[in-house]
């Protein structure tokens, strides 16, 4: 017999394993929700749901879904397509907005009630979103795309006077500061509300004219405003879900949207899943009516022939749209590569940066219908501080910085170091912009053409008694920005001997690095928020529009844009872009005013070199074709062909300031960026776009369900020979 | 005995708040702030609103006061970079994820890495043996997620057994728990084959052989106890580093567990959710090494003795 003390050792060995098991089964907390209809790669974890308080990417996605603001987009073009409201016009700078009486709030499946109705989207809803971003307790990163309209950039500065004195007032009463409303007195609180309301009714163009009806009058010439009104900053948000549940009112159990889906469930770093939202207004019946009355109708617009031709193709929301969706928030390439190629998800954003170049180059030598790539209008590129004295003298600094701009050989670095099929950038505008003549805006556009002027450039540097510098590259800690500052660092070496020292920051410290100047030149990049030549150009202006000779110019602190870390400060192109480009209408309407405009970009002092005499591509310069277009502008008759002209002479305004800006080069271009986002042939109502979001209301199957099984041969087969070393 | 883990407790507790009191200094000290972002930034009025809702306008004790009071309470305050969730509510949807994944991890690699070791060890200088020792060499020297890229070629697109991604059923956990496990199971495998073999080499085994008992009998009474003490004392951080390192797999096997949050939240500057973390990864580290402690009295005469009893 064995005397059972021998098993104890067993014992415990059996009871740790078992205890183990237990933590397992107790824990374990799988989703076990299923497939969704369509679910896709969302990136990172979205950080809020709220349109005020969102400025990425995943969180667009999402709003973009569960919410809806006046307009929506075509999946393809991003023309406008009717939202909240229904239909729109325009007379001048005024749009007035006709909303759906059949929009509702949607809490929890069912409609929202308020006082036993059930409540619609309406003009006031708009009012409180807006106000809400301009205000400084909620203030949005995103409010800037309101300074369009009138008023609103009063009423931001007026709001923030009151607040402050608010604040003063209140610590000089020993009472703590509020961070919110709710953090006042009910009196206070009350006070500052009617300050609020009465102001916004005095200054800001934004108009309800009773429930349905919303009139917008914007301060200056904006062609892209439609893009903007379906941007997720501008979505409506329901007042009673806000103030019920502050910053909670965002969870699934608290959320009110308005969307074609509502948000059934948020795991944290897991999955959001959306369920298509039964009271949505794009019914069977809807669609049928909307599609008899297009059909009436001849000579239809491009925007309401896009409009005809989707519903026709697609059918309604109700009837066809998707049931389920499923967001995953996954930031590895690689698992979302895998997980596509596996069949469990239908999107992803991008190809991971390991294979992206050779399955690009294999898709453009035969397509592979799952990829679709094209020149992404983001952009890749160098900030130069121009504070530093080396760079700040006005010649020798020009004459450095130009140098080190033409002495990377840019389709070389593509070729072997970024290796995703990018395309080398000479200008900040990217070649995809409707109307905007985009072309390499310095040098040549290959370094053999660009060697001997660069070397040209630093002997004329060193002539005038100047070293050569040592410069730091910074950079955040990332493999793929320390291959490219080192390809560079090698070429300026051997191509104009000037050192350069790679420094790289962990994230936060880098965007401190940059924000307080502390730097040489830093790697940057810009994604646009819509799509117009003036979102990047605005971000090299700054307040300073006196002009050079006016005695009072300097007397205060310059503001420079947020962006604009190179400080770069040009009068001629600050009044270019803030002036003469945002209101070219009253510059246009006025004889003088429009030649004093014309005189004063003429006098630039290097007007000649870098705008008259820098002939384009198409063996015309812009300044020649700004003078052809002017009376075009003045035989324009109707308000649509004017405001085309008006269009034509602004783009032309804005190129010149761009040839300014690249004759200065504050800032390195490098490349701009390939979009390659993936999703099946399978799969319709969904085109590449430059916003690179795509409201899933319009997906879907083709053949009515998502086909079953693996992509795995979809997919060429790469060899570890095939893949070319660096 | 209840003195010593009644000290022991008290240590725990003083370890933890001196790592939770030195994060919330380090962390603030850091540059940038959790509202920082790249493209545009907020006005400073816009700023300061934000700063006092989570009390960063305070002075640094303030703040500390604010936090200490609140932690007492079990309330880890809100996230800053996840408007309108808290650290509690973050930390519960997470942690039961890495706990399971951990545990099963540690099934494995305890299953895995004693079965081989006490082979090993009475087959010593074997090919067995060699064989063994040499596969405990790679799965030492080899990072998890190699074995984890291994796993999914293998079994996924390969065999097609188990799925790929996600946290779903219990398939979902078998291939990341295998490759968060192997790492540890050859470390045991080498605890328990040493541990072995040197009790294998002390007399009281040589007269339990000699008293006729057989290998089975020797094995199970005598020479496991041996091999498990330095296994037992290396559980403690082991499962400590099994939660806290499981990030890589967590991504690549996208699994909502709270390593991804422990490393985004640094790189975020989410003051809160940066210090919730610590405070529960280092009570689960000091609370197991006290568990080992404890065990080990129970297993060890040696230790038992020098605690006074």
């Amino acid at each position: 017999m064995i005397p059972k003390a021998m098993y104890r050792n067993l014992y415990i060995l059996i009871a740790g394993g078992a205890s183990l098991l237990a933590i397992f089964l107790l824990f374990f907390n799988g989703s076990a929700r299923g497939r969704a209809d369509f679910a896709w790669v969302n990136g990172t974890e979205p950080e809020t749901l709220d349109p005020c308080y969102m400025t990425g990417q995943p969180e667009g996605d999402i709003a973009t879904n569960i919410f809806e603001g006046l307009t929506t987009y075509h999946p393809e073009t991003l023309e406008p397509t009717p939202g909240v409201a229904s239909s729109w016009t325009q007379e001048g700078l005024i749009y007035t907005f006709q909303l759906r009486p059949d929009a509702w709030w949607v809490k929890g499946g069912q409609i929202l009630t308020v006082d036993g109705k059930p409540r619609h989207v309406n003009a006031h809803d708009f009012v409180y979103a807006w106000m809400r971003q301009c205000v400084p307790e909620s203030g949005s990163q995103y409010s800037f795309l309101l300074d369009y309209i009138v008023g609103v950039e009063e009423f931001k500065n007026e709001t923030k006077a009151n607040w402050n004195e608010l604040i003063a007032r209140r610590k000089s009463q020993n009472k703590t500061p509020p961070a919110k409303l709710a953090d006042l007195d009910s009196d206070e609180r009350k006070e500052v509300e009617a300050f609020r309301d009465r102001l916004w009714k005095e200054k800001v163009g934004v108009r309800p004219k009773g429930d349905l009806v919303l009139e917008v009058e914007l301060r200056s010439f904006v062609p892209y405003f439609l893009q903007v009104t379906n941007f997720y900053p501008l979505f409506p948000v329901p007042r009673e879900a806000v103030e019920a549940h502050d910053k909670e009112w965002i969870l699934p159990r608290n959320i009110v949207t308005n969307g074609p889906y509502t948000l059934k469930d948020w795991r944290f770093n897991a999955y959001i899943r959306l369920q298509k939202n039964a009271h949505y207004w794009e019914t069977e019946k809807h669609v049928a009516a909307r599609l008899q009355d297009l059909a009436h109708k001849t000579d239809l617009p491009r925007r309401l022939a896009l409009e005809k031709d989707l519903l026709t193709r697609l059918g309604s929301f109700e009837k066809h749209g998707l049931a389920t969706l499923d967001a995953l928030a996954i930031e590895s390439d690689d698992t979302a590569l895998n997980l596509y190629i596996n069949g469990d998800v239908d999107r992803i954003r991008r190809i991971p940066p390991q294979v992206a170049g050779e399955l690009l180059r294999a898709h453009r030598e035969k397509p592979i219908p799952h990829i679709h790539a094209a020149t992404s209008p983001s952009i890749y590129f160098y900030d130069v501080n121009l504070e530093l004295p080396i760079f700040k003298d006005k010649v020798a600094g020009r004459q450095l910085r130009q140098a080190l701009a033409l002495a990377i050989d840019r389709p070389r670095l593509i070729r072997e170091v970024s290796r995703a099929e990018q395309t080398p950038a000479y200008a900040m505008v990217p070649p995809s912009m409707r109307g905007y003549h985009a072309e390499p805006r310095f040098g040549t556009g290959t370094l053999k053409g660009d060697l001997q002027k660069a070397n040209d450039l630093i002997q004329a540097f060193q002539s005038a008694g100047n070293a050569k510098p040592q410069l730091r590259i910074l950079y955040n800690t990332l493999e793929a920005h320390k291959a490219i500052a080192a390809f560079i660092q090698d070429q300026w070496k051997t191509n104009i001997g000037i050192d350069a020292k790679l420094e790289n920051q962990e994230w936060q410290v880098y965007l401190d690095s940059r924000r307080t100047g502390k730097f040489d030149l830093a790697r940057a990049g810009w994604i646009p928020d819509y799509s117009d030549p003036n979102t990047y150009l605005e971000l090299y202006t700054s307040d300073d529009l006196t002009s050079d000779k006016d005695p009072s110019r300097l007397s205060k602190p310059i503001v420079f844009n947020q962006q604009n870390h190179s400080h770069y400060n040009n009068t001629h192109y600050n009044r270019l872009v803030i002036e003469y480009a945002a209101r070219v209408l009253d510059y246009l309407s006025d004889m003088n005013k429009r030649d004093a405009m014309l005189q004063d970009i003429s006098s630039w002092p290097d007007f000649k070199e870098a705008i008259a005499d820098r002939v384009r591509t198409n063996q015309k310069t812009s300044w020649n074709e700004l003078h052809e277009a002017i009376p075009l502008y003045d035989q324009a008759s109707g308000t649509e062909a004017k405001l085309e002209a008006a269009q034509r002479i602004r783009l032309f305004l804005l190129e010149i300031a761009e040839q300014m800006l690249m004759w200065d080069l504050p800032v390195i271009p490098i490349y701009h960026y390939t979009t390659s986002e993936v999703w099946p042939p399978e799969l319709d109502g969904i085109g590449l776009n430059e916003r690179e979001m795509h409201p899933a209301k319009f997906l879907r199957w083709k053949e009515g369900r998502r086909p079953a099984g693996t992509r795995y041969d979809a997919f060429p087969r790469f060899h570890s020979q095939t893949i070319d070393k660096p | 005995m209840l003195v010593m883990v009644l000290k022991r407790l008290g240590g725990v507790i003083l370890t933890v708040w001196m790592v939770a009191t030195l994060s919330f200094f380090l962390i603030r000290l850091a540059p940038g702030n959790p509202f920082a972002n790249e493209l545009h930034s907020l006005s400073p009025e816009e700023d300061a609103a934000r700063r006092r809702e989570y009390h960063l306008d305070e002075s640094y004790s303030v703040q500390y006061g604010y936090w200490l009071w609140d932690l007492c309470r079990g309330d880890l305050g809100d996230s800053m970079k996840y408007r309108g969730k808290t650290v509690n509510a973050l930390i519960a949807q997470t942690f039961p994820t890495s706990l399971a994944l951990g545990s099963m991890a540690m099934l494995m690699a305890l299953v895995v890495g004693m079965t081989t070791g006490v082979l090993a060890a009475l087959r010593q200088n074997s090919p067995t043996d060699y064989a063994l020792m040499a596969v405990a060499v790679f799965g030492i020297s080899l990072p998890s997620f190699v074995f984890a890229m291994l796993g999914i070629v293998l079994f996924v697109f390969g065999a097609r057994l188990f799925p790929l991604a996600g946290w779903e059923s219990y398939r979902h956990v078998i291939l990341p728990a295998m490759a968060l496990s192997l790492p540890f199971a050859a470390k045991i495998s080498r605890l328990t084959r040493v541990g072995m073999l040197e009790v294998l080499g002390e007399d009281f085994i040589r007269t339990a052989y000699a008293k006729g008992l057989a290998e089975r009998h020797v094995v199970i009474k005598h020479a496991l106890r041996g091999a498990m003490l330095p296994v037992i004392s290396y559980l403690g951080p082991a499962f400590a580093l099994i939660l806290t390192g499981s990030l890589v797999i967590e991504k690549i096997f996208f699994l909502p567990g709270l390593g991804t949050i422990f490393v985004q939240a640094a790189t975020n500057r989410d003051y809160n959710v940066v210090l919730g973390t610590v405070v529960v990864f280092s009570t689960l580290l000091c609370f197991f090494n006290f568990l080992v402690d404890l065990s080990y009295s129970l297993l060890d005469p040696r230790v038992k003795g020098s605690t006074g009893e």
